[in-house]
């Protein structure tokens, strides 16, 4: 068999798009060893397909992949709450028992992350932190120099008063 | 020493499920819109198509295994419910008017619904053979056209 031939026959483009039969694949696929004219057809194909996908791509709505990273948080959560403690899993030989030494009475959770990964909702928490300690900040200012002014007020009045006193 | 994995290889899926929506989830949204012509529909589709995709490696322990575009669509065409799906497709493929008839059915049949040459041949009354070369040269008319 020419591999010419084999390229042009378009069972490459039927493998590519999942339509080709069970027995052309495994034929395309030993022969995609064997050949690297083969394979290198396919990685064209699979560029050609992904072209195609650009061609007709819809740019997906703001909020959808907030939307995604919702539901796969929503999959965390179940497995955080799903898991068992290692002392009642029956497939572990380790058991819980009041004797040991406490160092022995903990698991050992290995944090490779130096981030810290916290709620959305603290965003909102933190941003009103941030704004009433600028208002509070205003008002600290606002009120120093008022009283500051007062106190000169009342120097200049107490200032005036002892003249007045020693001019009677 | 018990060390608690489950969770942190969650955590990473949903890390690489990211690069993957910023790479084709246009394409995907394009994709599943051919097939579901209710845009909210499609959109919710494709929502639970990402978290199949990220379940499906955290049951495997392994990163997601979608290496290209093909690989998202295939996986994509295993999840998406066929009830919910057009029989009819009548997507605006590149070089649209440079295809035949014939050469646009068998595209959309074998791209949208990854059906076999041979249950194409019976569809649309053509031998397998005819239906093979047909999908050749929709191939390269689509390319034909990028090219020039």
């Amino acid at each position: 068999m020419k591999i010419k031939d084999y390229i042009e026959s378009g069972i490459l483009e039927a493998y590519v798009v999942g339509s080709a039969s069970a027995a052309e694949t495994q034929q395309l696929l030993e022969l995609k060893e064997k050949h690297p004219e083969v394979a290198h057809a396919l990685n064209e194909l699979e560029l050609d397909l992904e072209r195609i996908a650009e061609h007709m791509s819809i740019t997906p709505p703001p909020g959808m992949l907030a939307k995604i990273e919702d539901s796969i948080g929503e999959l965390i959560r179940q497995e955080r709450s799903n898991r068992m403690p290692a002392w009642a899993d029956p497939s572990t030989d380790q058991k819980f028992n009041a004797n040991d030494k406490p160092e022995n009475q903990f698991i050992e959770v290995e944090g490779s992350s130096s981030h810290m990964r916290i709620h959305k909702a603290w965003r909102w928490v933190f941003a009103a932190v941030f704004v009433l300690g600028k208002i509070f900040l205003g008002l600290a200012i606002y009120y120093y120099l008022e009283s500051r002014q007062a106190f000169k007020e009342i120097q200049k009045l107490e200032h005036q008063q002892e003249i007045l006193k020693k001019n009677q | 020493m018990l060390k608690i994995h489950q969770e942190s290889d969650l955590i990473a899926t949903a890390t690489d499920i990211r690069l993957i929506y910023n790479k084709y989830s246009g394409m995907l949204l394009g994709f599943i819109s051919q097939l579901i012509s209710d845009r909210a529909k499609a959109e919710a589709q494709m929502i639970s198509i990402f978290c199949e995709l990220a379940k499906a490696s955290y049951a495997e322990r392994s990163r997601p295994n979608i290496a290209s575009w093909n690989e998202l669509r295939t996986f994509a065409l295993n999840y998406l419910p066929a009830h919910t799906l057009q029989s009819e497709i009548s997507a605006h493929l590149p070089a649209q008017d440079q295809l035949t008839v014939l050469q646009r059915q068998v595209f959309n049949l074998a791209y949208y619904q990854k059906k076999s040459l041979c249950d194409i041949a019976k569809q649309l009354n053509q031998t397998e053979e005819l239906i093979r070369k047909t999908l050749k040269e929709a191939f390269t008319v689509m390319k034909g056209k990028r090219e020039n």
